[in-house]
């Protein structure tokens, strides 16, 4: 077979994909074209590139290396789920929590629009509740949400202005709070009237 | 492949149980198929279908046989875990190729910003040769190529240096280059055009006896 004009390869190489692939694969097995191939197109230096020869021994190990991979992966994806639904659990109790004493409070507080004490002079803080008359942790011990314990709680430790404030949706009738615990943040919008 | 049943819900080929004789008989796409079915030994076999050009693809990337060794392992190990995300309009070369150049180049970038500096290649090279001796020398050391185009090939971008190595030395269609690297042909081609153009500037500058004469004389912009 005679060897190619590369200088004509190389030039319509774009043009003509399929004759410079029938060069390069001349170029392969012939050594005479090798530094006349290379003047024209340096790169070809790289064409054969050295890989390392991979044998059966290789290919097993990689088989258990792969398999051992797998399994930890999964072994973990499993703890991780499991950890996971662990957590979720207390966390929705805790939201559920927090949501139905706001609620709760609210419900109890009446129906009188703007009778909330906007100056805050009458609200005890939130933060305060422990140390309050009645602490929070006294009903954890008991039903939390029972009637009793409900009408029992003061009607002014909760207010509005107590919980982080979002957003005044309209200053007249309803805001939205943030109540933020560990793994949950909740949301919620409640009347100015609180 | 003889054994072959279809899903009555999906009509997909499934592969009847029976096994690693038929498993050698089967192709990518039906061995990628028994995966997503959660079949181990379909993972073997392609295990030792694709360990070979992947490792070797691998190597040349990070020109680091224990390097390219966890990445073909990590590669294996993704396709498994995302096989059901296998689609199987995808040549199965295409996936594989794809989630191993991208674990290749991912790990390109964290080793490049551990070393910003690489020691050059020509340090190596200073010995005293006259030309004709390191033309020689040239094409009898394989592994100092090797050096030579991991040195150049940190003048392009990870896209040029992944599809000429793709194109140039795997010999990959450009269809199924754009196809791994995630662009078009017409990139590839852009790519393909830029990363010759460098190599060749920089191999002129830096390594002219592995050029022959004629042309280091003409040498300079042609493309």
């Amino acid at each position: 077979m005679t060897c190619p004009d590369w200088r004509s390869l190389r030039s319509r190489r774009d043009l003509d994909p399929e004759a410079w692939e029938i060069g390069l694969e001349h170029f392969d097995g012939c050594d005479r074209c090798r530094d006349r191939a290379l003047a024209e197109e340096p790169t070809l230096m790289f064409r054969r590139l050295p890989a390392p020869g991979v044998g059966a021994d290789e290919v097993a190990a990689m088989k258990q290396a792969v398999a051992v991979l797998r399994r930890s992966s999964e072994r973990r994806s499993g703890q991780r789920r499991s950890e996971k639904a662990g957590r979720k659990l207390p966390a929705m109790l805790r939201a559920a929590a927090v949501a139905a004493l706001v609620l709760g409070t609210a419900a109890l507080q009446g129906t009188g629009r703007g009778s909330l004490p906007r100056d805050g002079a009458a609200v005890e803080p939130l933060a305060d509740l422990g140390a309050s008359s009645r602490p929070l942790g006294r009903f954890a011990d008991e039903r939390p949400f029972s009637d009793a314990n409900l009408s029992a709680a003061s009607p002014a430790a909760l207010s509005i202005e107590d919980l982080p404030l979002v957003e005044i949706i309209d200053p007249a009738y309803s805001s939205m709070v943030q109540v933020v615990d560990d793994e949950i943040s909740l949301v919620l919008v409640l009347p100015n009237d609180v | 492949m003889t054994a072959t049943t279809r899903h009555a819900e999906t009509s997909r080929p499934t592969l009847v149980y029976s096994r690693a004789r038929e498993l050698r008989q089967a192709s990518d796409k039906e061995l990628l198929w028994a995966i997503r079915d959660d079949d181990e030994t379909a993972l073997d076999e392609l295990i030792e279908r694709k360990t070979e050009p992947l490792l070797k693809l691998a190597c040349r990337i990070l020109n680091d046989s224990e390097e390219a060794r966890d990445i073909v392992q990590m590669t294996f190990l993704r396709l498994w875990l995302h096989r059901d995300r296998f689609d199987e309009r995808w040549a199965p070369n295409t996936w594989i190729y794809r989630i191993a150049t991208n674990l290749a180049i991912d790990h390109l970038r964290s080793r490049r910003s551990r070393q910003r500096t690489a020691e050059p290649m020509r340090l190596h090279l200073e010995d005293s040769f006259d030309d004709r001796a390191r033309h020689q020398r040239a094409q009898l050391h394989e592994g100092e190529v090797m050096a030579i185009f991991h040195e150049l090939a940190a003048e392009l971008t990870d896209k040029q240096r992944m599809v000429f190595l793709l194109r140039e030395v795997e010999g990959l269609a450009s269809k199924e280059v754009a196809d791994i690297v995630g662009c078009r042909e017409s990139t590839v081609r852009n790519h393909l055009f830029n990363a010759r153009k460098i190599l060749r500037r920089e191999i002129l500058a830096r390594y002219p006896e592995y050029v022959p004469p004629r042309v280091r004389a003409e040498a300079g912009g042609a493309s």
